[in-house]
C-alpha cells in the first residue's frame, strides 16, 4: 500500500501545474472572447496590412536569423572550445537576453537613421537580431541531441568533417530542430517593442520592404490603447490572429515531431 | 589491399591531465587479426582510436608517441586525417545507420566518388558479400536499415567499412551491443576478411579473442601486461596478471 506522502507528491505537483496554467488559459480565454466577437465587428481591409506586414516582416527575419543561425549553432556544436566558439556564445547569450525594445531601439540608431527612413527591412533586422540567438542555442542543442556514434560513422568513413556535418549530423538532427525553430519563429512573429522604431506600423496595404510596414503586434499597441470601437476591435482580432499563428506553429511542431516518431517505429 | 604496415610507438593517449594510454608499442601485421583486450576502462578504444586520429575528435583529447602506417607518421601536419581513415576503416560499437539512405545507400556511402551505376552496384554487393549480410539483405536493398536487426545492422555497418576499401580494418568492441548468434556471424565474417585485411579488434570479452585472433594483447591500466600469438596467450600466458584476468581471478 502507498503511503500518504506517495500520494501527496504527485497531488502536488498536479495543483502546481494547474495553478501555473491557469493564468494563461483565463489570458487565452479572455483573448478568444473579445476576439471572435471582433473578428465578426472588424474592418478585415483596415487589418489586411497588419497581416500581411507580419508575414513578410517574419518571413524576411527568417532569411536573416535562420541560416545565420543555423551554421553558427553548428559550429558551436563541432567546435565546443575553440576561441571563436566561446566568444560567440557568450555574444549569443548578451543578445539573448538583451530586452527586444533594446534591439529595436539599436537598429533604429543603425539601419532607420543611416538610411533616413523608417522600412519593413528594418523591422525584419530587428526580429533577425532577436530571433538570431534563439536559432543559435537550439541549433546547438539539436546538434548534441545526435548520438555520438551517429556522428561518428561518416568520419570513420573517412568523409571530411564539412561533409558530415551537413549530411548527416545536421539530418539526424533536423526533426527535432525544425520542432524548436517553429517554436521559436512563433515567439518573434509576436514581437512589437522591435518594430516600434523600425518598421512603424502603416496604415495602407503595402508590400514594399523599402517602406514603412504594417504588423500585427503593432496593431495590438496602437489599437488597444487607442480610443473608439473600431481600433479596440482591431487590436483585439490581432491579439487573436496572433494566438492563432502561434497554435498553427504549435500544432506544425507537433506534426513534424510524430512523423518523426512513427517514422522511427 | 591489406598489405598494411600499421605500427603504434610509445603511444600515450590523455584526456586533459587524465593519462588512459601508457606508453603503447605494437606492431599489426598484414593479413592478421589481431585483439586488443582487457577489462572495461583499461584504454583499450582509446588506444584503438589514436591509430585513426578519432581521439583527437574529442574535446580535451591529446596523444604522444608515433602511430605509423607504411614507415609514415599519421599524425604528420601534411596527413589528411580523412584521407588516413579511407585505408584506416573503423567499426563503432553501436551500428549507426546514415539517416535518410537505404540499405544499399549505406553502403554506397562509402565508395569513392565518380563510379557509374553499375560499378557502384557491383561494389556495393561485393561490400555486402564480404562481410556475410549478402544474402539476408539482397531483396531489402531499397528497405529502411533503421527497420533492420541490431546484429544486421552491425554486419551493415561492417560492409560499409569494407566498401571504402581501407587496407586496416579497426573494430571497436563491434559486438558488444548485439545478441549472442548475431556476433558470432560477425565473427565469422570477421575470420574470413583476415584472409584479406590487418583486422585489428578490441574487445573485452577473452573467448571472443580466443576464437578467431591471431595475435592477442592485454592491456591493464592503459599499459601493455603482454601480448603474444593467441594459442600461446591463452594457453601459456606468461604474465601472473593475464593468467589472473583469464581465469577471472581479478576484475
Amino acid at each position: 500500500m502507498s503511503r500518504p506522502v506517495d500520494r501527496i507528491g504527485p497531488a502536488l505537483l498536479g495543483a502546481a501545474l494547474l495553478a501555473g496554467l491557469l493564468p494563461g488559459v483565463l489570458a487565452l480565454w479572455g483573448i478568444s472572447t473579445r476576439g471572435l466577437s471582433a473578428f465578426g465587428a472588424v474592418d478585415w481591409g483596415a487589418l489586411a496590412p497588419a497581416i500581411l506586414g507580419t508575414a513578410l516582416l517574419t518571413l524576411g527575419a527568417c532569411l536573416f536569423a535562420v541560416p545565420l543561425g543555423v551554421a553558427a549553432g553548428l559550429y558551436l556544436a563541432e567546435y565546443p572550445h575553440t576561441r571563436l566558439a566561446r566568444i560567440s556564445r557568450f555574444v549569443g547569450d548578451v543578445l539573448g537576453g538583451t530586452p527586444s525594445i533594446v534591439i529595436g531601439v539599436f537598429v533604429w540608431g543603425w539601419l532607420v537613421t543611416a538610411t533616413g527612413r523608417f522600412s519593413g527591412w528594418s523591422g525584419s533586422v530587428a526580429l533577425a537580431l532577436v530571433l538570431l540567438p534563439l536559432v543559435m542555442r537550439v541549433t546547438e542543442a539539436g546538434v548534441l541531441a545526435v548520438p555520438v556514434s551517429l556522428r561518428e560513422a561518416p568520419l570513420v568513413l573517412g568523409w571530411p568533417r564539412w561533409r558530415a556535418t551537413l549530411s548527416v549530423t545536421l539530418r539526424a538532427g533536423l526533426p527535432g530542430l525544425s520542432i524548436a525553430l517553429l517554436i521559436a519563429v512563433a515567439r518573434v512573429a509576436g514581437q512589437a517593442a522591435p518594430l516600434l522604431f523600425t518598421a512603424l506600423g502603416n496604415p495602407y496595404l503595402s508590400a514594399d520592404l523599402r517602406e514603412p510596414m504594417a504588423a500585427l503586434p503593432l496593431t495590438v499597441f496602437a489599437d488597444g490603447s487607442a480610443p473608439g470601437a473600431a481600433a479596440q476591435d482591431r487590436a483585439w482580432a490581432a491579439a487573436l490572429l496572433l494566438v492563432l499563428i502561434a497554435a498553427l506553429l504549435g500544432i506544425a511542431a507537433r506534426a513534424v515531431a510524430r512523423r518523426e516518431e512513427a517514422r522511427d517505429g | 589491399m591489406g598489405e598494411c604496415g600499421l605500427s603504434a610507438e610509445r603511444v600515450s593517449a590523455m584526456f586533459g591531465k587524465r593519462t588512459v594510454v601508457r606508453d603503447v608499442s605494437l606492431a599489426f601485421q598484414p593479413r592478421q587479426l589481431h585483439a586488443v583486450v582487457g577489462p572495461p576502462q583499461s584504454g583499450k578504444s582509446t588506444f584503438l582510436r589514436t591509430l585513426n586520429r578519432m581521439h583527437e575528435l574529442t574535446v580535451g583529447a591529446w596523444m604522444t608517441g608515433q602511430v605509423r602506417l607504411d614507415g609514415r607518421e599519421v599524425y604528420a601536419p601534411d596527413v589528411d586525417p580523412a584521407a588516413l581513415r579511407r585505408r584506416v576503416g573503423m567499426v563503432l560499437p553501436q551500428a549507426s545507420v546514415l539517416p535518410g539512405l537505404d540499405v544499399r545507400g549505406n553502403v554506397a556511402a562509402a565508395l569513392p566518388h565518380g563510379l557509374d551505376r553499375a560499378r557502384q552496384a557491383q561494389e556495393v554487393e561485393r561490400a555486402l558479400v564480404r562481410a556475410g549480410v549478402w544474402e539476408e539483405v539482397k531483396d531489402r536493398l531499397a528497405a529502411d536499415p533503421r527497420r533492420l536487426g541490431e546484429g544486421l545492422r552491425q554486419r551493415l555497418c561492417l560492409a560499409r567499412a569494407l566498401a571504402a576499401g581501407p587496407d586496416v580494418l579497426l573494430l571497436d568492441e563491434p559486438t558488444a551491443a548485439i545478441d549472442p548468434g548475431s556476433g558470432f556471424k560477425f565473427e565469422e565474417a570477421l575470420y574470413a576478411l583476415r584472409n584479406e585485411l590487418c583486422l585489428v579488434l578490441v574487445t573485452h570479452d577473452p573467448r571472443q579473442a580466443a576464437r578467431i585472433a591471431d595475435t592477442t594483447t592485454f592491456l591493464w591500466l592503459g599499459a601493455v601486461v603482454e601480448s603474444a600469438p593467441s594459442r600461446q596467450f591463452f594457453t601459456r600466458p606468461v604474465e601472473a596478471r593475464t593468467e589472473a584476468w583469464l581465469t577471472g581471478r581479478s576484475a
